[in-house]
């Protein structure tokens, strides 16, 4: 069983921020070195990766952990489709449930003599855990569902790899903006 | 008295209503403002996440150029971006001196002169702290503007103050070699402009990302089109 995540659920007020804490530590807690289970899958190797999102640069040569040569940055692309609402109540309270399509691009690089297999088994290992719906799920306890990804794109693949992998997901999060019953 | 009567041409009357509905759908899914406006954001994202340190200057105009290529599929712009890169220059610190490397006293006056004053040099101590100072969340609190700018704020008040304490001084020495390989790099990179595998890399990064965002959008798109359309007719 994936470790549930200690970061806050997808919050209306801070959409952004939420999603992104959400994905550190998620990819943190497979990107690390370590041999992994994904959902019901045989523990594999994942390579240990400098996570960094948006605009934050990454340092070159790839800097961090003692040991990574990877780096992936998480970019938040244009939504897909319009958000819709529902209404809900929750002990008694009427709140807004608001499903919000996301999309993003994760940037898979990696540096040095091995960058190649490297870039490659990063990429390769982002696109099954995030296919993998055991995998995501503490993803989505927090808020972040229907989790995919398509198959990694090679932009440069030499001694400086780079492949994007393009992630779909749908956010849900309560609005709450009724205290009380009746809409 | 039986009487047949059909009701075809109503029927071919709704599909070819329908068939319009989808055509102007799929034409103002293809709208050239609506796609120029994503495939512009699209672009500065993936730049600003691909940059290296000390590249993000070459973004704005990288992306004024590439935004060429759907519009005219022209090439052109490459050969302009590897050219020297007129803005910028040798500004702050030409060669400042450090005491205790060259013999001299640390000067603020001449650093301002050079730097063309202290916003100048405010801003290239902001950039340094921002993308290369190592920041430990443990002792520098959580990285935001706010944070950078409050360390930019006092490292920069170190490198002009007249009057500091030793320990003070100690830390501007410390601080000021580091600072001023950061920005004497970066001037002499913008001043050579991007290295053609960096804008080679750029491209293909910014074509990819273009792909996926069209893959992901194009149909959402189409179907919103055509939903409000329906409401409309």
């Amino acid at each position: 069983m994936p470790a549930e995540l200690m970061a806050n659920p997808v919050n209306s007020l801070a959409l952004e921020s939420s999603v992104l804490s959400l994905w550190q530590e998620f990819l943190s807690n497979y990107f690390d070195g370590s041999s992994h289970a994904v959902g019901a899958e045989a523990a594999v190797d994942f390579p240990l990766a400098t996570l960094a999102f948006q605009q934050s640069a990454v340092g070159q040569p790839l800097e961090g952990v003692t040991g990574a040569g990877v780096a992936l940055t998480v970019v938040q692309s244009e939504p897909t489709r319009r958000r819709w609402k529902t209404w809900e109540t929750v002990d008694g309270a009427v709140q807004e449930r608001v499903y919000q399509p996301l999309a993003w691009n994760v940037w898979v690089r990696a540096t040095g003599k091995n960058a190649r297999a490297l870039g490659k088994l990063a990429a390769d290992r982002l696109t099954g855990l995030l296919n993998n719906a055991g995998a995501t799920r503490p993803l989505a306890q927090k808020g972040l569902h229907h989790v995919s990804a398509q198959p990694p794109r090679i932009v440069q693949d030499n001694d400086y790899s780079l492949r994007l992998v393009s992630v779909q997901g749908t956010a849900r999060y309560a609005v709450r903006s009724q205290a009380v019953a009746g809409h | 008295m039986l009487s047949l009567t059909s009701n075809i041409e109503a029927v071919q009357h709704r599909l070819a209503r329908r068939t319009d509905q989808v055509e102007l759908a799929v034409r103002s899914a293809l709208s050239a403002n609506l796609w120029k406006g994503l495939l512009r954001h699209e672009a500065e994202r993936t730049l600003y996440a691909i940059a290296q340190v000390g590249e993000q200057a070459f973004v704005a105009r990288f992306v004024a150029g590439v935004m060429v290529v759907p519009e005219t599929a022209g090439l052109g712009w490459l050969a302009s971006l590897s050219q020297p890169w007129p803005k910028g220059g040798p500004v702050w610190p030409v060669q400042p001196t450090l005491p205790g490397t060259v013999g001299a006293k640390f000067d603020p006056i001449a650093v301002d002169e050079r730097a063309g004053g202290f916003s100048r040099l405010l801003g290239d101590v902001y950039e340094w702290v921002n993308e290369e100072k190592r920041w430990v969340p443990e002792r520098d609190g959580a990285k935001n503007y706010l944070s950078v700018m409050h360390k930019a704020d006092e490292f920069t008040y170190l490198l002009i103050a007249p009057v500091l304490t030793e320990k003070q001084v100690q830390a501007r020495d410390a601080l000021l070699p580091h600072i001023m390989e950061f920005t004497n790099r970066r001037h002499q990179q913008q001043r050579a402009g991007l290295p053609p595998e960096r804008i080679e890399l750029w491209l293909r990064s910014v074509v990819a990302a273009w792909v996926e965002l069209v893959r992901r959008n194009l149909p959402a798109i189409v179907q919103d089109r055509y939903e409000r359309l329906r409401k409309e007719l």
